[in-house]
Formats: C-alpha cells, structure tokens, sequence
C-alpha cells in the first residue's frame, strides 16, 4: 500500500460544524483512503473536536489529537462502513433484462438494481411471481408515467380551491369567536370585576405593540 | 456448565440484543444463558454473590462489583468491553448567550444534571466541577430511571431542554449526546455553546467473577471478541447494542468515577449503597 492510500489530503472544514452537516464532509474524505488510512481534519466550529471525538467512536473510526495543534485532529478510517456490505447483493438491475423471475424474499422493497445489505428479514409477499403479476403493457404503463408526471404547483389551478377554503374557514372562526363573547358575557355576569381586568389587559397589550410595526399602531 | 449473565433491562430492545446473542453463543457451542434485572444494584448483589458469573455492567456497577466482591475475597475482572465504551468525555453545556466564559463563572449558578446515578451526566462532571475548584453551585438533578446508572437518556435530555428553556445556567452530558441532541433538535442549532470538557473515561464492561467456570468464561469472551461487524448475523445485534467490535476489558478508565464515587460517597469501600437520595 502507497503513503497515497494510507493518508488523504487534509480536511479543512472552516467554519462548518456538524449542526451544519460536517459529517458529509468527513465521509467523502474518509471514503478516499483504504480502512487504518489517516486524514487530518481542522476547522473553526468550537463544538468540533467534542463532535468528532463522539462521531468517530459511533461510526468506527480512530480518533486523536494532534500534538499540540489547537483546532486539529486525525481520524484513522475504520472497517465498519466497508464490512456493512460485505455480502451485499443487487436486487436485480434497472435495465429490462434485470427483471427477475422469482426475487428472493430478503430483497423486501428493494427498488430494482438496489443493493441490499445482507442480513435483513425475509419479507412475506403473496405475489412473488414476475409471471404472476406481469403484464406485457408494463413497460410502457412504467415510461407514460414517468413521462407524464404532474406537478401540483401548476397542474392545479389553485385560485377558486383557495377562495373556497378561505370561506369555509371563516364560517368556522365566526363561530369560535362568537363562543368566545359568549364566554366572556356569560363570565362577566357572575364577576363583577372581569370587565375592568379586561380593560387592563388590552391597555397592557395596546401599550406593548404601540412601537410595533404590525401591532398596535396600524391595528 | 451454563454461563450466566446478568443485564439490565433499561430498555425493550435489551431483550431482542440478549436473545440474539445467547442465539449466536450457543450456535458456536457455548452453553450461555442470560437473566435480566430491573436495576444494576441487584444485578451487582448476585454477581458478588457469585449467583450469577458474568454481568453486563455499566461502569458504576464495576466499581461496586470490585469493592463487593473484594470485601468476601472474592475479584471480579473487566472482561470485554465495546468499541465505543472506550475514551469518552462529558461537557459542561451554557446556553450561547451565557455571560460564563470558564466553569469558575458557574459558582453560584444552577447546573442541569442527569439521575442520581449517571456516570457520565451527573458523577463525573460534578467532580469535574469540584476539582476545578467551582464553589457554590446549585445542582437541579433530572431523576428519570434511577438505577439504571444513566443508560436512560431521558435524564440528560431533560437537563439539555431545562437549559434551552433558561430554566437551568448549564447543562452535563456525555459528549455523543450533545452531538445527537443537535442534530435532533433538542438543542436547536447554535443555542449552546460547550463550557468545559472533562478528561477521557471509560464505560460500560463485561465483569466476570472469579466463581465463574474459567474455561466457559474464557470462551465466552474469546467468542465476543470474535464477533465480526461483516458478519450479516451479529451485525443487527452490535448494531442494537451500539458497537462496531468488542474490544479487551481495561480498568485504566475507571479513575474519574472512582473518584467521583468516593468523594460523595456513593457507595463505601466495601460496596455498601450510601448515596443519599438513591431509591433504584
């Protein structure tokens, strides 16, 4: 094995933290090294050497602080994400003439051409016969589909679908604000006291959004 | 003989992890079997007691099961532990607009930690905090599954959202937690900012009593170690259990927590419980 394979160039993340998907990043590098191949790995994030100590125990990498380098670390690629698909299998191919006759139970839902882990639970499928379900027209069901998909943001005109649903929830509002008049009516009657609390409450609120753009001084 | 192991069942999922692996052990011709208990001290009872061999120990049990068994001649050994039991850390957690900039700017403040007996979220930074000379701090302790020696994460994401909330000036966790809690949302991104780091310890073990028949013992972790993430039939199971490989047992990581343990007098030197608050 070449020096090449056993480091990778150094990973600079900048400011990327992996709140903001830096693990995206340490993988593609880490994929360009065999397994026990190093890289180097610096960045500006201040959760990131706690982040990459924890992430590389979960995922199976090596993980180490560089000398006395602040904000720098190595990882050591693991075999973990390599030994996942040992025995791995396609579920056929996408092409037609990767249709197969009788797929095996522990493709479960496998789209055609997937590769499937090795391991997984049989799944129970009635109909397991390409014969069975076959029909001749497939194909050409398969690309007019593809062919005609529609995208509701223009295949729909969603002006008079707005104006109706529009209405319909007023009619629902109106009535919860006739309850709550109500309410307030019926609670006024049997305490004396709620309609000066009342007043107070909506001075405090006036008074509160007076310097607010959308609140009390255009409401 | 059977080799029996003890668990704790902090979650649903011990019982499909256990049964796979007793599955697997035996197909390998090792006549295991594996009894489950609600909390770790009984668990740590009856491997002193020589009742049961080997026990799947947090790390807090392992201290216990050392002095127990030490006090009736007995030893118990870290046998096997996880890839990912090794060198880890706990954070000392303040909200990004905290005015703290060291843990001396916590003296007199609330810290968030998790149950009574969490190793990683509230023993280990505690002592942390004491040994960086913080004086004064008011601990808020989220109990959720006491006994359980902090393998319920409920205890730390309760201090996180009490911290998010302002309802506590700095939260402890474990440093994957504080990782997950961030990509799930619990701490929305950038509302945190880590404080302190605690140094590198060790978690959870295989302990093995000295009782235990050696020659199914020492198979039985020679089988562990052997187990293969590219083997589609344990892969599930590691995967469940969160490891990747099991890797030889160490007491090299246990320092911080004994010391933890000793300086609040959780347990005695003999074993005995003495915590105060300690209800499993």
């Amino acid at each position: 094995m070449t020096d090449g394979q056993r480091s990778g160039a150094p990973l600079d993340l900048g400011f990327l933290g992996f709140e903001g998907g830096a693990h995206l990043l340490l993988r593609r590098a880490l994929s360009t090294v065999e397994a026990g191949g190093r890289i180097t790995v610096t960045g500006g994030d201040p959760a990131l050497g706690v982040h990459l100590r924890a992430w590389a125990r979960r995922e199976g990498h090596g993980f180490a602080t560089v000398g006395e380098l602040t904000a720098t670390w190595e990882l050591v690629r693991g075999s973990a994400d390599t030994d996942r698909w040992a025995g791995a299998e396609r579920a056929g191919g996408p092409r037609p003439d990767g249709i197969v006759a009788h797929p095996p139970a522990h493709w479960g839902l496998a789209a055609r051409g997937a590769l499937v882990e090795a391991g997984g639970p049989d799944g129970r499928f009635d109909l397991d016969d390409r014969d069975v379900v076959w029909a001749d027209l497939a194909p050409r069901l398969y690309a007019h589909a593809a062919a005609a998909q529609w995208d509701p943001a223009t295949a729909v005109d969603w002006d008079p679908v707005t104006a109706r649903i529009t209405h319909l929830a007023r009619v629902d509002e109106a009535r919860h604000v006739a309850f709550g008049v109500a309410h307030l009516e019926h609670q006024g009657s049997i305490d004396p006291t709620l309609r000066g609390k009342l007043r107070g409450a909506i001075e405090r609120r006036h008074d509160a959004l007076a310097d607010t753009a959308g609140g009390g001084g255009h409401g | 003989m059977t080799l029996i192991m003890g668990g704790v069942a902090y979650d649903p999922k011990v019982v499909t992890i256990w049964d796979g692996f007793r599955q697997w052990l035996r197909g390998q011709g090792l006549d295991f079997d594996y009894v489950l208990y609600s909390h770790y001290e009984r668990q740590v009872d009856d491997l002193a007691a020589g009742r049961i061999h080997a026990a799947w120990n947090s790390p807090l049990a392992l201290l216990r099961s050392e002095r127990l068994a030490a006090a009736s001649g007995r030893t118990v050994r870290s046998a096997v532990m996880r890839d990912t039991d090794q060198d880890l850390t706990s954070v000392v957690v303040v909200r990004a607009d905290s005015p703290a900039s060291s843990v001396a700017d916590l003296a007199g403040r609330t810290v968030g930690v998790g149950a009574v007996d969490s190793p990683q979220a509230t023993l280990i930074p505690l002592s942390f905090l004491r040994g960086a000379g913080v004086d004064g701090v008011a601990v808020r302790r989220f109990d959720v599954g006491v006994g359980l020696h902090g393998d319920h994460i409920g205890g730390e994401r309760d201090a996180a959202r009490a911290l998010v909330a302002g309802e506590v000036d700095a939260a402890c966790m474990i440093d994957g937690n504080h990782l997950l809690f961030g990509q799930e949302g619990t701490l929305p991104a950038g509302s945190t900012r880590i404080l302190a780091q605690t140094g590198v310890y060790d978690h959870c073990t295989m302990a093995i009593v000295d009782t235990a028949p050696a020659a199914e013992a020492e198979e039985f972790v020679r089988l562990l170690e052997s187990m293969s993430y590219a083997d589609p039939e344990v892969r599930p199971l590691l995967d469940l259990e969160g490891l990747k490989q099991w890797v030889p047992g160490r007491t090299s990581g246990f320092g911080p927590l004994a010391k933890a343990v000793d300086e609040t007098g959780f347990y005695d030197a003999a074993g005995a419980v003495t915590a105060q608050e300690y209800d499993p």
